[in-house]
């Protein structure tokens, strides 16, 4: 998360002088120091700051003034150093201009400076935020149909009327009390950077659950601006809804969006300066009545933090007195550690004990409960829904794709269809792609003057970099399915049918996005099991997240099945992914069994409604997936081709020798042949051995090393790799790959070693290298116990 | 000749290259705000 630092009046020292950019800050606090006559443009004077005394004393527009340190550190501002600083020559050795400082300069950067607006966006998860955080930034961040997408935030800057806007899109929560790892990012992100304004991203087809997280946001006494969003869906349900006055009604105004289209985005930000200016009629703070009882409650821990603990004045009393009587921890922690904060907590108890004897709930429902007769109440008002209730097309849907028979034949046909189109149309370019790397290998070996570059550059950096490039296309066309069933929703459904599974593996359904996410990379899906409430379940998902054949063991299954399995291959494709998925369950069996095997928290798993995904942000994820894909390229692949070429070519043998006599005799055909007995059991040769050593880095560097490794004779060199890899022939004149090999080396490479980016997250998100050693150790002995068991049993029946 | 010294250099820099990586790989945990280290295999490496 990136914080926009900037200097706070509490930092001016006695004597000098700064210019108001901007109060930050909430409520009544912040109303009264603005008619006190700290706003925009104005100097400020420090008449005196002694370090350690509080209050400190000003002198704005001619008056003198008091304000303690907690206050002053509210108000930003540009101080004249600060100008001068900026204003300093960048380059060395040039002598500074002589510049007297004027105040209207000044006051025209804090002018500036106060233009600038930094929005947080918040809201339900699938509400939209990411889709209308692209729209309004510019960016292409990654927007899934399911919850959970969004699991750090992410910021962006854009200009508007003459207003910069920091944006940052906030991961998706229901609330945000403190029970899920993204609900207490999301509040500490609130009170701690204050954002200027709040754009509650509310799903519209949803209002009632997603007007939740906005009465949390009215207690917190955030200035907000709603984007009602997915507004077309309230259209064309035939319903009635008076936004404006619900606007009205809780003080805070309603825009409709629908950021899939990009309508009302712009209306939302002028609506986002006119709150920042101050300008909105409709705005005003408000206070939610939950009952005379619990009210009576707030009033007096609100009264007690007041008295005994010393909270600076950017947050709402009344909102920690509710937090308190909600029974939050992470609030009753923060007050105990006040001075005068156990008695407030005991005071809290006391209360708590009177709410719930009178309502005869426990004192956390009796919020909720409110929250929700407020909302039920204020939808009475607005909300009409539309007469005609027919059958939603994603009942209809639901029907097949969630049904007990149905729903598992279905997700099958299609896995098998996306990897018949990643096998059959990738087939094409592919063929182009290859002819292309040919070519230019072929004109540099024609060309080019004999010599080690050459060499280097047709064997190392063509053959490697060149065997991997040709994979493109068929990983587009993987993205393309991957992003067409996020975005339309249907891996939620997915997650539904598999829940039944997940619980039997000691899952829970929710586990199974990370999972699925995992078809495409496996970082950022263990970087989604944040998502996940319990921390048992999530160290599973994370643990069994390699055996997810991620978008990078492509290039190794569609060489082998081209080659050995062509008239199978997506059969074989598919029996592949099915096997990663059915070792992950397990695996999270034995897991659960073993190592995490206390009880979850239950909750509930949601399923949104399709949605027809749009071209453009399925380009978006294809796009940046094909930019990923030639970044490696350029960087990982290219690097290993190297290396491997370097360590095949030295040391310098007699030219007389045989080829691959002088490829066994290098360092890198010796450090093959020191693995190779351990792998020798999976039918495994030391070029393989070489591969999957180098293949640790990035799974696509396996094809790299075998187009590298398996050159063969002068002739075989222009063929295509699988053509190579199946001409190949051991000493003895047997072939070295055999349709069994391939399979033991795919099982293997599906299986063995995630690659390091993997291990690097998995110890990250655990906080423990602990974990990446032991999913790397055990990675490795599965992999092999499964070839061993493939290859020995295919060798059996071959032999019989 | 010409060839040998450009390969020299190549295999050079392709050494401090991976030295580098290992480097930043091991002392990542100072920087924070990249989940992957630079590893710019998936959109992770994208977020901020």
């Amino acid at each position: 998360m990136h914080k926009h630092q900037s200097m706070r009046l509490s930092e001016l020292h006695t004597g000098e002088k700064g210019v108001i950019v901007k109060v930050t800050g909430r409520g009544g606090f912040r109303k009264r120091i603005i008619e006190m006559g700290f706003i925009r443009g104005k100097e400020v004077e420090v008449i005196q700051n002694a370090p350690l005394k509080d209050p400190i004393h000003y002198k704005v527009m001619g008056y003198d003034v008091s304000l303690r340190r907690s206050e002053a550190a509210l108000i930003e501002i540009v101080s004249h150093s600060e100008f001068k600083e900026q204003q300093a020559p960048v380059s060395h050795g040039e002598t500074p201009l002589l510049h007297t400082v004027s105040p209207s300069e000044i006051q025209s950067i804090a002018m500036e400076k106060g233009k600038t607006i930094n929005v947080a966006l918040l809201g339900n998860p699938n509400s939209g935020k990411t889709t209308l955080f692209n729209h309004a930034s510019g960016a292409h961040e990654h927007v899934g149909n399911y919850s959970g997408v969004t699991v750090d935030a992410k910021d962006g800057v854009f200009r508007q009327n003459g207003y910069t806007f920091r944006i940052v899109d906030l991961p998706g929560t229901y609330s945000i009390s403190a029970y899920s790892p993204e609900e207490r990012y999301v509040r500490r992100y609130l009170n701690e950077e204050q954002p200027d304004v709040v754009v509650n991203v509310v799903d519209a087809s949803n209002l009632e659950r997603n007007l939740y997280l906005t009465t949390q946001l009215i207690d917190m006494d955030a200035r907000m601006v709603i984007a009602l969003n997915m507004y077309d869906s309230i259209q064309k349900r035939g319903d009635t809804f008076d936004h404006e006055s619900l606007a009205r009604m809780i003080g805070a105004p309603i825009v409709p969006t629908i950021s899939k289209t990009g309508f009302g985005i712009k209306e939302l930000f002028d609506r986002v300066i006119k709150v920042y200016e101050g300008e909105d009629p409709v705005i005003r703070h408000i206070h939610i009545h939950y009952g005379e009882d619990i009210e009576r409650g707030i009033t007096g821990i609100r009264r007690s933090l007041k008295q005994n603990c010393h909270i600076g004045k950017g947050l709402s009393k009344r909102y920690l007195a509710i937090q308190l009587l909600e029974g939050d921890p992470e609030t009753e922690r923060w007050i105990r550690e006040l001075p005068g904060g156990e008695g407030v907590v005991k005071e809290r108890d006391e209360t708590v004990a009177q709410i719930e004897s009178l309502l005869h709930e426990d004192s956390e429902t009796a919020f909720t409960n409110a929250r929700y007769g407020f909302i039920s109440g204020a939808l009475r008002e607005t909300f009409e829904p539309g007469k005609i209730q027919e059958l939603k097309s994603t009942q209809i849907i639901d029907l097949f794709v969630t049904n007990k028979v149905l729903g598992f034949p279905i997700f099958i046909f299609f896995m098998w269809l996306m990897f018949e189109a990643t096998f059959r149309i990738g087939a094409y370019p592919m063929e182009w792609i290859e002819l292309l790397v040919a070519r230019m290998s072929n004109g540099i070996r024609l060309y080019m003057p004999a010599g080690p570059l050459k060499d280097l550059l047709a064997d190392g950096i063509i053959g490697g970099v060149g065997g991997v490039i040709v994979f493109l296309p068929n990983i587009l066309i993987l993205y393309l399915f991957i992003s067409f069933m996020e975005d339309s929703g249907y891996m939620a459904r997915a997650a539904f049918i598999m829940d039944k599974i997940m619980h039997k593996m000691g899952l829970h359904g929710k586990s199974f996005i990370p999972l699925v996410m995992g078809f495409g990379c496996n970082v950022p899906a263990i970087m989604a099991s944040r998502t996940i409430e319990s921390r048992n379940s999530r160290m599973i998902t994370m643990l069994i997240n390699p055996l997810m054949s991620c978008s990078a063991r492509l290039p190794v299954y569609v060489l082998l099945t081209s080659a050995f399995f062509p008239q199978k291959a997506s059969l074989v494709m598919l029996a592949l992914y099915g096997t990663g998925i059915l070792l992950a369950v397990v695996l999270a069996r034995l897991f659960k069994r073993f190592l995490f095997n206390e009880e979850d928290i239950p909750f509930v798993m949601e399923l949104p409604p399709y949605r027809m995904p749009t071209t453009r942000s399925i380009l978006i994820h294809m796009w940046e997936k094909a930019k990923q894909y030639l970044r490696k390229m350029g960087g990982v692949i290219l690097v290993a081709s190297i290396i491997i070429w370097f360590l095949g070519y030295f040391p310098l043998q007699p030219e007389q020798e045989d080829a691959s006599v002088r490829q066994q005799n290098s360092y890198i055909g010796q450090i093959g042949q020191a693995i190779q007995p351990a792998l020798a059991p999976l039918g495994f040769d030391w070029k393989i051995s070489v591969s999957l050593l180098s293949g640790m880095a990035a799974k696509e560097v396996v094809v790299s090393t075998l187009s590298v490794l398996y050159t063969g004779g002068e002739e075989e060199e222009t063929q295509a790799l699988s053509k190579r890899l199946q001409e190949d022939t051991n000493s003895d004149g047997t072939v070295v790959f055999t349709p069994l090999t391939a399979l033991s080396l795919m099982l293997f490479v599906l299986i063995y070693f995630p690659c390091i980016a993997t291990v690097t997250a998995i110890a990250r998100e655990s906080n423990s290298w602990k974990w990446g050693a032991f999913v790397i150790v055990y990675t490795c002995l599965l992999a092999w116990l499964v070839s061993f068991a493939v290859y020995q049993t295919g060798s059996f029946f071959i032999r019989l | 000749m010409w060839q040998e010294i450009i390969v020299l250099l190549i295999g050079l820099a392709t050494v401090g290259y991976v030295g580098y990586r290992l480097f930043r790989l091991f002392t990542a945990r100072r920087r924070r705000h990249s989940p992957c280290e630079g590893c710019c295999g998936c959109a992770a490496g994208n977020k901020k």
